[in-house]
């Protein structure tokens, strides 16, 4: 197999051919608007936990999953901050609006962010802020570092903690913050 | 000029091992990765045929799909796991 091949056909043909083959396939692949993949046993009873729990069935929800993580490995890719930035300040808008609901007031500096509950001057939640110096020497670093700081705190926000992270993951690597 | 299709048919004799047609796809398909192309020699009516080997994600081994390109399709002739001979092959560059 590693000796050359005799063909009838050129080089160049066969290549045309492989990269039209390719391409059905895939197209193939997209029409059927299904995938299938391998998962070990006990991944598979996680899931089918989770989804019970929820109330959901297994597909919708790691379908639901997978379109999320989709639009976050978009973030950035067209080299613009907007959308990365828009998501980060549309979290901490509906944390502004929990606060509000609650009753509670939120301080921050750059390292550490402060709960306070019914305006009263005793602090329920302190946490440091995990992102501050991450971003540091950056352009946008203010309005990022209080978007993610903004979303971290009351355990209700926890999955805004956690897909800010994974914003955070996907903007570094697609390398927005080099724009500053 | 070779002739471009937009579509391939899959005989019955690549059914044989119990892989889908999807897997067969995935194979195929030049968004896969770890897909990897060696040529074979020509078939006995002359046709071109290529042995193309990827992961799928739907099993533990590689599979590899034969593939002969006749006139006037690209057919399919054969998908089964990856054998003795392109496992070699196919560890070397993926």
């Amino acid at each position: 197999m590693t000796e050359e091949v005799k063909s009838s056909m050129s080089p160049e043909d066969r290549a045309r051919r492989r990269a039209a083959l390719g391409k059905t396939a895939s197209e193939k692949i997209a029409k059927s608007e299904q995938l299938n993949f391998r998962l070990e046993e006990k991944s598979i009873k996680q899931l089918q936990a989770v989804a019970l729990q929820k109330g959901v069935p297994i597909g919708s929800m790691v379908r639901e999953w997978v379109l999320e993580r989709l639009s976050e490995e978009e973030l950035g890719k067209d080299g613009t901050p907007g959308k990365a930035l828009q998501m980060l300040i549309d979290l901490s808008h509906n944390l502004d609006r929990f606060l509000r609901k609650e009753r509670s007031t939120l301080h921050t500096d750059s390292t550490n962010y402060t709960i306070y509950s019914h305006g009263d001057a005793t602090h329920e939640n302190s946490f440091s802020n995990p992102f501050a110096k991450k971003f540091e020497g950056h352009s946008t670093v203010s309005s990022v570092d209080t978007a993610f700081t903004l979303c971290s705190g009351h355990s209700f926000f926890l999955t805004c903690i956690d897909r800010a992270r994974r914003l955070q993951s996907c903007v570094r690597k697609n390398s927005l913050f080099k724009l500053s | 000029m070779v002739r471009l299709l937009d579509d391939y048919r899959i005989l019955d004799s690549a059914y044989k091992h119990g892989i889908t047609d999807a897997e067969i796809a995935y194979v195929l398909s030049d968004k896969n990765a770890t897909r990897r192309v060696y040529d074979l020699h020509d078939d006995d009516d002359g046709n071109a045929q290529d042995m193309f080997v990827a992961h799928t994600g739907t099993r533990p081994w590689p599979i590899e799909v034969g593939v002969s390109y006749r006139p006037d399709e690209d057919v399919v002739f054969h998908a089964s796991r990856i054998s003795i001979e392109y496992e070699k092959l196919y560890k070397e560059e993926v």
